[in-house]
């Protein structure tokens, strides 16, 4: 028995398991040994001691699920009990939560074990997890380039064949963007299919938990595994849930794309993206035409607008809910003689750089003086946005646009300008304010080999409808492995 | 940005800087504001008629006293010293 941990996925490792030929706990030791191995060179599980959960994970895993068994990497914003959950951030660094996410304890009816908790941006917000406060992730692709984020340590370690999937949390592109620069497949479904009960708190009106895996269908496992209306989280949706799995889903028969209408947003096209974006994202959309599909031109005129109102929304709700960061209930604790002395040390020392950018360009935005000229204005820009969504699905099935602006930027380049970085989210933001599900699966390769990805976006809801279109250009694509892993 | 605009969104954030963090977010902030204020161009405007409504009381769990997490669980998450942890002053 032999793993191929930069090819083999969840269907792979469960056939080995259902037959006996590997238990959970060798699988799990493998998986570990493979990441005692490697994570040094790209840092994309943060060093907390797991493996009390990790044993709890084993002693659990006897579901039918497809899951059943196989370890998983869980973003470090993503509650799990008993083990730290920091947020990438010295805020939270001792933080130990009582309790687990919704989708977490969705995964332990599945029989999913935890291998680790993945880097991150601080508090999600970045695109690089390069503002992590402990531990910096790297592309596996090129461990000089950033692996994108923030859930890049869930990328990475999917890519780099460290955890056969993760989970990440997507409020802006948190998912996709690094799904696309470590060439995996990752999804931001829509908003409230899945639960954010435990999921600690960046923009409330916008996060998502999400998968990344090595395909359409392994994410469409997981969503079947963690989606669902949760009375602990009023915004989770009542919709039920699709059957991900059926055999309408995925096979030769069903999934076919004739007759599927292809939405291709001109302004996504437009001069901030690179010509190997736009010809990998261009020649994927001439394959599913070449297979039946109907191409359709169709336009996002308020794009040059989305990352202002994305910007201005996330950060006003970013002021908020952390707000509760006092260092009194948890937190770091603050030294002072006052109650305020206390709590501006606590969030003086706890926070980062760039979650102390986002606190106060939210509190500006939400300012008496300014709320009207900028919140309120990227409220109506994010009422334009699903107004021309609305527009596009009148004459369209699913939207194709390149989920970033080209491949994984080297580690430090714009670093000492965030408005140029924040800029490049414009391929994403849209889906999130929107509140749409979003696919990115790779679907090409530019400078150096390093991956391109497309992102596929649905009506509410309709994931099943964007991950059969991913599977079937999947079923077609030479997916490459970063060399240095094999 | 401004000094005064500046200082007055620290105090709303509960943060202080040292002079050189001070000047550098200065710096920072003016070059997203100017990114943002873009948003003034656009001819658009709010309707709060359209947005809301979206969770109903019907969406929220019944007021039903529960079981609620154990104390030391909580607990284990402040800075407590032999059971007891300090409270800060509240009121000055």
């Amino acid at each position: 028995m032999s793993i191929d941990f930069l090819r083999d996925g969840i269907f792979e490792l469960s056939d080995l398991l259902k037959s006996k030929k590997i238990s959970p706990a060798e699988l799990t030791r493998e998986y570990q040994r493979r990441a005692a191995k490697y994570n040094p060179s790209l840092t994309a599980f943060l060093p907390q001691d797991v493996s009390e959960v990790t044993e709890q994970g084993l002693r659990g895993a006897h579901s039918d699920s497809v899951l059943n068994g196989i370890p998983a990497a869980i973003k470090d914003n993503i509650c799990v009990k008993d083990t730290k959950t920091t947020c990438g951030s010295h805020m939270l660094e001792d933080f130990v939560p009582p309790y687990d996410a919704t989708a977490i304890e969705k995964l332990k009816k599945n029989g999913y074990v935890l291998l680790g908790k993945t880097a991150m941006d601080e508090f999600a917000m970045g695109g690089a997890t390069q503002t992590s406060a402990l531990g910096k992730t790297k592309n596996p692709f090129d461990t000089a380039r950033v692996p994108g984020g923030s859930s890049g340590g869930s990328a990475a370690a999917v890519a780099a064949g460290l955890a056969p999937y993760a989970l990440g949390s997507d409020t802006g592109g948190s998912v996709r963007q690094p799904a696309s620069f470590c060439g995996v497949t990752g999804l931001k479904p829509t908003y409230g299919r899945v639960s954010r009960y435990g999921l600690i708190a960046f923009g409330s009106s916008l996060d998502q938990i999400g998968p990344i895996a090595k395909s359409a269908r392994e994410c469409a496992v997981v969503l079947q595994a963690i989606a669902g209306r949760d009375e602990h989280d009023a915004t989770s949706s009542k919709e039920p849930v699709f059957d991900y799995n059926s055999k309408d889903m995925f096979g030769s028969d069903n999934n076919s794309v004739s007759g599927l209408r292809i939405g291709l947003p001109d302004e996504f096209f437009g001069e901030g993206v690179s010509d190997e974006m736009k010809t990998a994202v261009m020649n994927a959309a001439h394959f599913y035409e070449k297979h039946g599909a109907v191409l359709v031109k169709c336009h996002m005129k308020a794009l040059p607008l989305a990352v202002q109102a994305y910007y201005l929304l996330s950060s006003a709700e970013a002021a908020s809910n952390l707000s509760r960061f006092d260092g009194v209930k948890y937190g770091l604790a603050g030294i002072g003689n006052t109650y305020e002395e206390r709590v501006v040390d606590s969030r003086n020392r706890g926070f980062g750089t760039e979650v102390k950018r986002r606190i106060l360009l939210g509190n500006y935005a939400l300012a008496s003086g300014y709320y009207d000229a900028y919140y309120r204005k990227a409220r109506a820009i994010k009422q334009r946005i699903i107004a021309e969504y609305n527009q596009i699905f009148e004459s369209c099935d699913v939207i194709l646009t390149p989920t970033a602006t080209g491949i994984a930027p080297k580690i430090g380049e714009n670093a000492d300008h965030p408005a140029e970085v924040y800029a490049a989210d414009i391929c994403t933001v849209t889906a999130s304010i929107a509140g749409l599900p979003s696919v990115s699966t790779p679907c090409g390769y530019g400078a150096g080999n390093m991956p391109l990805g497309m992102a596929l976006t649905g009506k509410p809801f309709d994931e099943g409808g964007i991950l059969k279109a991913a599977d079937f250009f999947e079923q077609s694509f030479d997916r490459k492995v970063p060399e240095i892993f094999k | 940005m401004d000094n005064q605009t500046f200082l007055h969104l620290c105090k709303l954030s509960k943060l202080t800087f040292s002079p050189e963090e001070h000047d550098a977010l200065i710096a920072d902030m003016s070059e997203i504001v100017a990114l943002m204020d873009k948003v003034k161009e656009a001819d658009l405007f709010y309707d709060d008629e359209k947005d809301g409504g979206a969770i109903t009381l019907s969406d929220l769990r019944p007021d039903i006293a529960g079981e609620s997490f154990e104390r030391d669980l909580i607990l284990r998450n402040t800075s407590a010293k032999r059971g007891c942890y300090a409270i800060p002053r509240l009121m000055e």
